[in-house]
């Protein structure tokens, strides 16, 4: 028994640090390309490490004003979701009404494609005068976000019991104060994780920007990266570093509160 | 993804139009339902109606759906497309079962190891292209080095049509591979441990007991999660066109692919409204089936 109990260990070990390795693998590769001097160097360890590439990165006018952009969009995009959010979900989650086969439908919707309707859209946004305007994509970022967002906060307000708010109902406390001072405390994972899915959602998409956005001065850092694909060619160290700054923030994002969003997407028993 | 059932429905007294608290949370709808409507519902209708009208806004009826469908072009993107989705969902779900069951554990160490899992799906689609693309370079990415080393051939992977759909397939798998493994990790901790030491009482072998306990138990998050990533590598244009640019030729030009060309690189937009239609029509089958298998498995639960 204990022989086979260290064969399973063993086991399980060895193909743990088999996929380990097969989703870090480009990564490494990539963090390894972008410290080479040359784009010829072919040893496995770079003869020559320089940040010489993330410096010029760092230097040209164009990335700087891009992750800037990014970030503008990935926030303002948290900040105008989340009160929509919050009282949809609240509605859901804790009150009785008729709408609950709403419920039903945001569900859905996350499958329908995006891209489907956005020609007729981003026409729409030509007459809003959101056209090569950031505002443009963050109303696109939030309109495709919500329904899957309400749906993660919903889970988590359903969760608390009734008898907290009943008891701050009876002494006069009204439903706004209510979602402020006991749901918005009790539910703050739940908060957390429709942050980072957002952020992350909002930052690594690059078709709402693409289509939206023709101003060089207003585009947004996937956006410049892709049509760095085009200017570099085969520049693969200048390349790899600006993917690599690019993954950085959502990569941040996602550490610091790993937990949480990982509990609220896949169920408390993953955390 | 948590699928909580609302116990509390049954019980729960049907209230009317009437009472304060139901027109409350009409209100607190309200904000969202306009969102959705004006920039999903309204779009869809126009979308229908550009797609009925030439360049000039006349009015053509089928015309360019004649015009898409009749094309061969079309039909090799919807061949594509089904090879991309089928080929991909197999390998994420197949290998992400298998690996599901090496995370399930409360360890220290496999608790760390699941955010690290996660890194592929959450960074950017063109990042994670960068990184494939020094990968297969012809000249120094590493893994065309290994094949020469091998077979002694020089391969130019994203040049050749076969290979370059292998390695788009390759890529997206690389991307969804650790969602599908964690949401069924998810699942099968939901399985008792009493199930099993049961079974093994009654001497049931490791293959029964994946075919008659593991596999019935988490038909449910099996399902969700195909319907998912076939939805996600349905509508996936970007990890795509990122890798590709739907190319050589039009080797990698999947559905979707065809349609971020047509609407926003070529500007050919009534092709693509139609394709759109076309696709939005697709996922619409897709959320039906999936409201058919939540549906039921509500129903399972109140019985």
């Amino acid at each position: 028994m204990n022989r086979e109990k260290r064969r399973t260990v063993f086991f399980r070990t060895f193909w743990r640090i088999i996929i380990a390795l097969f989703v870090l693998l480009p990564l490494l590769w990539g963090i390894r390309t972008s410290l080479c001097a040359s784009n010829y160097d072919r040893s496995f360890i770079p003869k020559e490490i320089t940040l010489k590439h993330y410096k010029d990165l760092l230097k040209s006018p164009t990335f700087l004003p891009g992750i800037w952009n990014s970030v503008k969009v990935s926030l303002l995009t948290i900040l105008i979701l989340l009160p929509i959010v919050t009282l949809a979900s609240y509605a859901l989650g804790r009150m009785r009404f008729h709408g609950r086969v709403l419920e039903r439908i945001l569900l859905l919707l996350p499958l329908l494609p995006a891209i489907a309707i956005l020609i007729p859209l981003v026409q729409n946004m030509h007459t809003l005068g959101l056209y090569n305007h950031l505002m443009g994509v963050i109303v696109l970022n939030v309109v495709f976000l919500l329904p899957f967002t309400t749906y993660l906060l919903k889970n988590f307000m359903g969760l608390m019991s009734k008898s907290v708010e009943e008891a701050a109902f009876v002494d006069g406390c009204t439903r706004f104060s209510a979602i402020v001072y006991i749901i918005l405390p009790n539910t703050l994972p739940g908060f957390a994780s429709v942050m980072v899915y957002c952020f992350i959602n909002s930052w690594l998409n690059y078709l709402y920007p693409y289509a939206l956005i023709a101003d060089m001065n207003s585009r947004t850092m996937p956006q410049i990266l892709l049509a760095l694909i085009g200017q570099y060619g085969n520049n693969y160290p200048s390349l790899t570093a600006a993917s690599i700054l690019t993954m950085l923030p959502p990569l941040l994002f996602f550490c610091i509160f790993q937990k949480w969003f990982i509990a609220g997407l896949f169920g408390s028993s993953m955390k | 993804m948590k699928f909580h059932m609302n116990q509390e429905r049954s019980k729960e007294k049907k209230s009317g139009w009437g009472s304060k608290e139901s027109r409350l949370a009409y209100l607190f709808m309200t904000p969202l339902l306009l969102c959705l409507v004006a920039f999903m519902v309204v779009p869809m209708i126009t979308g229908i109606q550009i797609s009925f009208q030439n360049a000039k806004g006349d009015f053509v009826g089928l015309g360019n759906y004649h015009l898409v469908l009749g094309e061969p072009r079309f039909w090799n993107n919807v061949r594509l497309s089904l090879t991309y989705v089928v080929c991909n969902v197999l390998l994420s779900i197949v290998l992400g079962f298998l690996a599901a069951n090496l995370i399930t554990q409360k360890s220290k160490m496999v608790s760390m190891l699941r955010p690290l899992y996660l890194i592929p799906w959450i960074i950017p689609p063109v990042s994670s292209s960068i990184l494939f693309r020094t990968l297969l370079d012809a000249n120094t990415g590493p893994v065309t080095r290994l094949i020469k080393m091998i077979t002694g051939k020089n391969v130019m992977i994203l040049d050749q049509a076969k290979t370059a759909l292998l390695a788009v397939i390759f890529h997206n798998f690389w991307r969804s591979f650790p969602f599908a493994m964690l949401f069924l990790a998810a699942g099968l901790t939901m399985i008792s441990k009493d199930v099993y030491e049961a079974a093994i009482v009654d001497g049931a072998s490791k293959v029964k007991q994946f075919f008659y306990i593991t596999l019935p138990l988490v038909k449910n998050h099996l399902f969700i999660v195909i319907l998912m990533i076939t939805n996600w590598t349905l509508q996936d244009s970007e990890s795509c066109y990122s890798l590709t640019k739907g190319g050589p030729g039009t080797a990698t030009e999947m559905v979707a692919v065809r349609l971020f060309k047509d609407s926003f690189v070529y500007f050919e937009i009534h092709t693509g409204v139609v394709i759109g239609i076309v696709m939005m029509c697709i996922s619409i089958i897709f959320a039906a089936i999936y409201y058919w298998v939540t549906k039921a498995k509500e129903m399972e639960t109140y019985e």
